[in-house]
């Protein structure tokens, strides 16, 4: 079989040139459809996203390359010199390989983000339902999908925030748990606070107060997030029943303290806070952090632990890569197993010819026997076709099991004349 | 009927050596590939280990809690059904890696043959069956209580210091190891206060009052003491969070010598 990738990505290609190529779904499926009747292509799959354009096809009587580029230069009025800089192929092994890692969001801009999987899904969907993917590509995109779940199964790597503010959120589950129930104060109604507030709004918070210098601010941000405005001056009171507190104020020095802080606690009957500060200069005291069940986060600790879900990812994707590269083999030897059956069937098919017409030729002379002779010489040549057939079959089963055979299916395809 | 039960013990003995495969390759090579199959052995361990444990009872007519061997096979499959109902309830496998260890070496001594069974002992008794059986269940619980809060407090240490290593990324969040602790804190007291009610009922039946002296016993409720200060602790002042994880340590390091003193024989028994 032989599968080839065509395409560019955020890799290769600045985005002047991935914007200018990046079809919208409907052309996606005209293309691919154009690809498998204008050129002598089998199937086709076109995935078209804002980080790459990529063609899946698969060509058996042709060099599935040279369609690509004649298609490309024709219809797209690609040049040579452009596919030769922003493109890149990849064909047989290469072209599964690249498969498995983009639908594994291994290929991503931002290895193990999640879109990347339902991209490669819809791209699959619409190229059945276009009707140009329906034999071992649509087998190979399948186990594509198969690929992509085990990677998330088996590796962490879709799990940490690597962004600011999901950090805040990631860190908030892995100190109450769940999201689900818990108040939230904003103190400062700025755009960080904005921002903060769509953050954990998505993440299922069931209270969201918001308080601010200037009150009427509060009350517009409270609006836009189904929150309540409150006071300035309910600050402690608030402390006392809220469990995440995010400061953003444009305060000089700290609106919280240790010593208050102390008191809180104290008051919470030690039920944990959560004290995001993301003010310049900062809002809350770090030696709180010190403190019994109350943790304490400035803007340099978000990044910190940022950087560190950041190398967590890569030491992921490290795992994931192996998967990826256990899943080609398994992919590559169902596929050689799949070449083999057919060409036992042939094989025996063209030795069961030869037998009858041998038969038939000597038909003449042989219509003296008995029945018991007639099934003796039927046994006979049935015996040795079979004899025949045995070696030939049991090498290709063998090179079947072992990857690093190739070619000795097509030598005995030859060498029995099956493709006559 | 006993060679039967024997059998069945090491078939679940083999069963839970999976689990402590598992325990060992997600500590050394950082990967929880092998958790499902380990735990689908650890439950049917468990189901062999129960059979095995009816079948030794019947054989022998008694609950099988007679000697060292049977205390330690007893307390394993204890520890099992508490870890098994607390996967169940909340589906954190890390709790795994330290529980599928301690049962491996569990039943590995209750596999090791047993002692000779001395006459007369008093625990055929069924009361006294059911106060050994609540204990273990009780303390198996509180075992549970234990492991949270050592979680808890590496946990803990790892958001405190903002900057997250692998416990980070593998362990439960701290509200939950909080959950999972009171929860199993709140079984293990209900079951040995039941147990303590058991056995001292039936002692002051059988003895009078002379047996409360006896150091062993003395130490059974020091760690019932402990255990309600902790209930009565959280909910009056809210002692949580890493002092309660102090706290639960303390009390099952307390736990556990009881059991390792009390799996022989209470002293007055041999008066």
């Amino acid at each position: 079989m032989s599968v080839l990738v065509f395409g560019l990505s955020h890799k290769t290609a600045p985005v002047e040139v991935r914007e200018r190529l990046a079809f919208p779904d409907e052309q996606a499926c005209v293309v691919a459809q154009e690809l498998t009747r204008q050129s002598a292509l089998n199937e086709a799959m076109v995935l078209s996203t804002c980080n790459r354009v990529e063609f899946l096809v698969r060509g058996e009587e042709c060099d599935p390359r040279d369609e690509i580029l004649a298609y490309l230069r024709e219809s797209l009025e690609t040049t040579p010199a452009q596919a030769e800089e922003f493109f890149y192929s990849h064909a047989g092994r290469g072209a599964i390989r690249h498969l498995f890692r983009v639908a594994s969001s291994l290929d991503s801009m931002v290895i193990g983000e999640p879109q990347i999987l339902g991209q490669v899904k819809d791209a699959y969907q619409r190229a059945k339902d276009a009707g140009t993917l329906f034999g071992p590509l649509d087998q190979l995109v399948s186990s594509a999908f198969r690929v992509a779940r085990r990677v998330r199964n088996e590796t962490g790597i879709g799990e940490m925030a690597i962004s600011i503010s999901y950090v805040a959120v990631e860190l908030a589950k892995k100190i109450f748990g769940e999201m689900e129930g818990l108040s939230v104060l904003l103190i400062g109604a700025g755009e960080m606070a904005e921002n903060a507030a769509l953050h954990l709004q998505n993440s299922g918070i069931s209270k969201l107060y918001v308080m601010n210098r200037t009150h009427e601010r509060a009350a517009a941000l409270a609006e836009r997030f189904n929150g309540s405005a409150v006071q300035f001056d309910r600050l402690l009171e608030l402390l006392q029943h809220v469990d995440i507190v995010i400061a953003s104020t444009g305060a000089p020095g700290y609106i919280l303290s240790k010593d208050t802080a102390r008191g809180v606690i104290a008051s919470r009957k030690n039920k944990p806070i959560f004290l995001v500060d993301i003010a310049v200069p900062r809002d809350i005291d770090p030696e709180i952090n010190a403190v019994d069940n109350m943790f304490v986060y400035d803007i340099d600790d978000l990044e910190q632990v940022a950087e560190a879900n950041l190398r967590q990812r890569r030491h992921e994707a490290e795992i994931a890569e192996r998967i990826v590269d256990d899943e080609v083999e398994k992919m590559l030897q169902r596929f050689r197993t799949h070449e083999v059956s057919p060409t036992i069937v042939s094989l025996n098919r063209k030795l069961e010819t030869i037998r009858q017409s041998e038969l038939e030729r000597f038909r003449g002379k042989l219509s003296g026997l008995t029945h018991e002779q007639e099934e003796a010489v039927e046994a006979l040549t049935r015996g040795m076709m079979n004899k025949v057939a045995h070696r030939p079959i049991v090498e290709m089963k063998r090179s079947a099991a072992d990857p690093k055979e190739s070619g000795s299916i097509d030598r005995i395809r030859r060498a029995f004349g099956l493709d006559d | 009927m006993e060679a039967w039960s024997a059998v069945l013990l090491w078939a679940a003995l083999a069963l839970y050596s999976f689990g402590l495969a598992h325990a060992l390759y997600s500590v050394i090579k950082q990967s929880h590939k092998i958790f499902l199959p380990a735990l689908y052995a650890f439950g049917a361990g468990a189901a062999a280990h129960f059979v095995s444990m009816v079948m030794l009872g019947t054989a022998q007519a008694r609950c099988p809690v007679q000697t060292l061997q049977q205390m330690a096979s007893m307390t394993a499959f204890s520890i099992t059904v508490v870890f098994l109902a607390a996967y169940w309830r909340f589906k954190y496998e890390s709790l795994a890696v330290f529980v599928f260890p301690i049962v491996f070496v569990l039943t590995l001594v209750g596999s090791l043959g047993d002692s000779p069974l001395a006459v007369d002992r008093s625990l055929n008794r069924w009361w006294l069956s059911v106060h050994v059986v609540l204990f273990l269940f009780g303390y198996a619980a509180l075992f549970l209580t234990c492991v949270a809060g050592v979680m808890y407090i590496i946990q803990e240490r790892e958001l405190k210091s903002k900057k997250p290593r692998a416990f980070y990324y593998r362990l439960p969040p701290l509200g939950k190891l909080d959950e999972i602790g009171y929860q199993a804190l709140a079984v293990g007291f209900v079951l040995v206060t039941l147990g303590l009610i058991a056995a001292s009922v039936w002692a002051f039946a059988e003895w009078g009052a002379n047996w409360i002296v006896d150091p062993t016993i003395a130490l059974a409720f020091l760690t019932w003491a402990i255990y309600l200060a902790m209930v009565f602790s959280r909910l009056a002042v809210g002692w949580r969070g890493r002092k309660g994880a102090y706290f639960s340590i303390a009390g099952f390091g307390c736990a556990a010598l009881t059991w390792v003193i009390n799996s022989g024989m209470h002293s007055f028994m041999s008066r």
